[in-house]
């Protein structure tokens, strides 16, 4: 049974910033079509279908990113970690666990996406904590998602946290 | 994930992600804000995972308002009442 995850190495990894990723420019055709499956079954409301401006929630990576790199010198490459952060290559222990769910999420927006806008999404490794539950000692754990536009406007900031046990 | 994997890790049917959630979550204030209001800030916690054959339902109840801005608790929950996620969000309506 493990004492702590929290070594050294995994608390010093807060705030370093792991990865990058760029967007295709944002079409209309990409907003229309995030907000049928958004509002499927329903006909999604008409300034969403005519859309120059992007709803909040829009994701302009969800059909995948127009270029990806990881910003560790430590990583080769060999593990792909699009959407979070790649924990063999900042050096943390390599952790069994019997379960990992999405603790939550918290989100603070900026400027709103436009077609055209070309989006890079920033991942940065978040604090790490832990505590007792009915599983036993749970890792809480944090990625942060920053994007900006191609003026480097802030268009959000996420806090995604997931819970292994 | 499949029912059988979700069934081996004690579920009743396959889950979903909480982007599930959170998407329901943003056509609930969506729907608040109108085409020219903006949703500037949402916090979720996932009590719960939403599972297949589950309808979600978004709520939400204003806490306190600053001219054209609100700030709301915010729930999902299940078709039986069982809450699913817990959070707040603000939102400015257009002036």
């Amino acid at each position: 049974m493990t004492d702590t995850y929290l070594t050294d190495v995994v608390r010093q990894a807060a705030g370093r910033e792991c990865s990058r990723a760029v967007s295709y420019p944002i079409e209309a055709s990409d907003i229309r079509k995030w907000a049928l499956a958004a509002y499927w079954p329903e006909r999604p409301p008409q300034f969403l279908i005519d859309a120059e401006v992007a709803p909040e929630d829009f994701d302009p990576f969800a059909w995948g990113p127009a270029s990806y790199e990881s910003l560790l010198p430590d990583d080769d490459g060999s593990v792909i970690v699009r959407h979070g952060i790649n924990e063999r290559a900042l050096g943390f222990p390599e952790w069994k666990f019997r379960a990992g769910l999405n603790g939550g999420m918290n989100c603070t927006y900026g400027v709103r996406m436009h077609v055209g806008d070309v989006i890079t999404d920033t991942k940065s490794c978040g604090e790490y904590t832990e505590r007792q539950g009915r599983n036993g000692l749970m890792l809480i754990t944090q990625s942060i998602s920053t994007w900006t536009n191609q003026r480097g406007e802030l268009v959000k900031r996420t806090i995604n946290s997931g819970i292994r046990f | 994930m499949d029912d059988e994997a979700a069934r081996a890790e004690g579920f009743d049917a396959a889950i979903g992600q909480g982007n599930h959630q959170w998407a329901v979550v943003h056509r609930m204030l969506r729907e608040l804000t109108g085409p020219n209001g903006t949703i500037t800030r949402v916090e979720i916690q996932f009590r719960s995972p939403n599972i297949k054959g589950q309808v979600l339902t978004a709520r939400g109840r204003v806490t306190s308002r600053a001219d054209d801005s609100l700030a709301l608790d915010i729930w999902t929950e299940d078709q039986h009442g069982t809450t699913l996620g817990v959070g707040t969000a603000s939102v400015t309506l257009p002036s």
